[in-house]
């Protein structure tokens, strides 16, 4: 059963945390607006949603790029180093022949955060433009950019579990190169930068003309 | 109207009536698509099952041999934690972090919070901090990633393989069911149907 009523026009919140609808009366500055079942603060929208998001994604992207140049992997071998980064690591799974592989570190490395950042620059965007463009589509693609983060933490576990299990002093050592530190910034900035995008601001954008 | 109850979607703020759904029904958001509720009227017991035995597989992966790693005669074994270790050790704070979190800690945390909430309901009693504990286990979800370091052993396994000999020991054969008892208790767990029996027993 449905209405064509949102919960912003007859001013209930829903709680974040237990998802029950709340009454939302403006706090007096200082106060917040309390949910009755659990007990925890209540927003109409994320605060500063838009603002906090830009900043998580410009953050993320200028991180993105030393996280790719630097590199990933340093493998000691004998006296001799040899040095990797997270293209570089495709590579030699291609011509090592592993085809699946180095399509899945690819995906998950560099397609999966870039992706990530192009779509909620687009959302952003869009919610600045007021855009109507088929609101139902950009949804999912939230949905889509909300569940495909994590993925992108595929080649740090692979390097965790490499250097817990390659430790053989002058046989072969690896190590993480300058480009980890980065890595993870561009990880946790992208999840935290799709988690502080509010999607009911596409829908908000849909009314403020009519 | 019946029983169930007036949200908010939380994709697009339109308000919806749900009603109270059997086992293996699904509400979906007229308006966005958004998943908004899943039958599952035994959320409770399921939870408490399947968080127990997360647990028990968890304790398995994280104390026991994961990998080993054979070159040239010399045998080098390692548990999830010793990369991390080796990573602590090296200096490397943000990224050792990063993984203690998502591999090791939240894992727990989330699994705990499923139990500490579950067990206790189980049995009509409202234990102690139960709200806060409801809120951390929604960011402890979010931040456990054991599936991703699911695929991650298979990538390890193929870098290496042409290599040296490798083995798994037990922490990453329980990897395997822990992770189907926690994709499970992922879907059992239904946060309306834990609510409305908290608010029935307070009342």
């Amino acid at each position: 059963m449905s209405t064509n009523l949102r919960a912003i026009h007859v001013e209930l919140a829903s709680c974040e945390v237990c998802e029950a609808l709340v009454r939302f009366k403006e706090p007096a500055p200082g106060e917040t607006c309390l949910c009755p079942r659990c007990e925890f603060p209540v927003e109409l929208r994320k605060p500063n949603s838009i603002a906090r998001t830009w900043a998580l994604v410009l953050a993320a992207f200028v991180m993105y790029i030393p996280a790719n140049l630097f590199a990933m992997m340093v493998i000691k071998q004998g006296g001799q180093s040899e040095s990797d980064n997270i293209l570089g690591g495709v590579i030699t799974m291609l011509n090592a022949g592993w085809y699946p592989v180095a399509i899945l570190i690819f995906i998950a490395s560099i397609t999966v955060p870039l992706a990530k950042l192009v779509s909620l620059t687009g959302l952003l965007i869009s919610v600045h433009l007021k855009s109507h463009w088929n609101p139902r589509e950009r949804a999912v693609l939230y949905r889509v950019v909300e569940v495909i983060g994590r993925w992108s933490m595929l080649d740090v576990f692979v390097l965790m579990l490499l250097i817990g299990l390659v430790q053989l002093g002058n046989l072969m050592t690896i190590e993480v190169g300058r480009a980890g530190t980065y890595f993870a910034a561009v990880v946790v900035l992208t999840i935290l930068a799709a988690r502080s995008f509010d999607p009911r601001l596409v829908w908000d954008a849909l009314e403020d003309e009519t | 109207m019946g029983t169930g109850e007036w949200i908010a979607c939380r994709s697009c703020d339109q308000l919806l009536h749900v009603p109270v759904l059997k086992t293996s029904e699904r509400a979906d958001c007229p308006t966005c698509g958004q998943v908004l509720s899943r039958g599952r009227p035994d959320s409770i017991q399921r939870t408490l099952a399947l968080s127990l035995s997360a647990i028990i597989l968890y304790g398995v992966t994280q104390s026991t041999t994961f990998m080993t790693f054979e070159l040239q005669g010399r045998t080098q074994e390692a548990k999830i934690i010793t990369g991390i270790l080796e990573l602590f050790a090296d200096g490397k704070l943000p990224l050792a972090s990063l993984i203690l979190v998502t591999a090791v800690v939240a894992p727990f945390c989330w699994t705990a919070a499923l139990l500490y909430a579950s067990l206790p309901l189980t049995f009509k009693v409202v234990p102690p901090g139960i709200v806060s504990v409801l809120r951390w286990c929604q960011i402890a979800q979010d931040w456990s990633m054991l599936e991703v370091l699911m695929l991650a052993v298979i990538v390890t396994y193929v870098k290496l393989a042409t290599l040296a000999h490798l083995g798994f020991g037990p922490g990453a054969m329980a990897l395997i069911p822990l992770l189907l008892a926690l994709t499970a208790a992922g879907d059992s767990f239904e946060r309306a149907v834990f609510w409305r029996r908290l608010e029935q027993l307070r009342q």
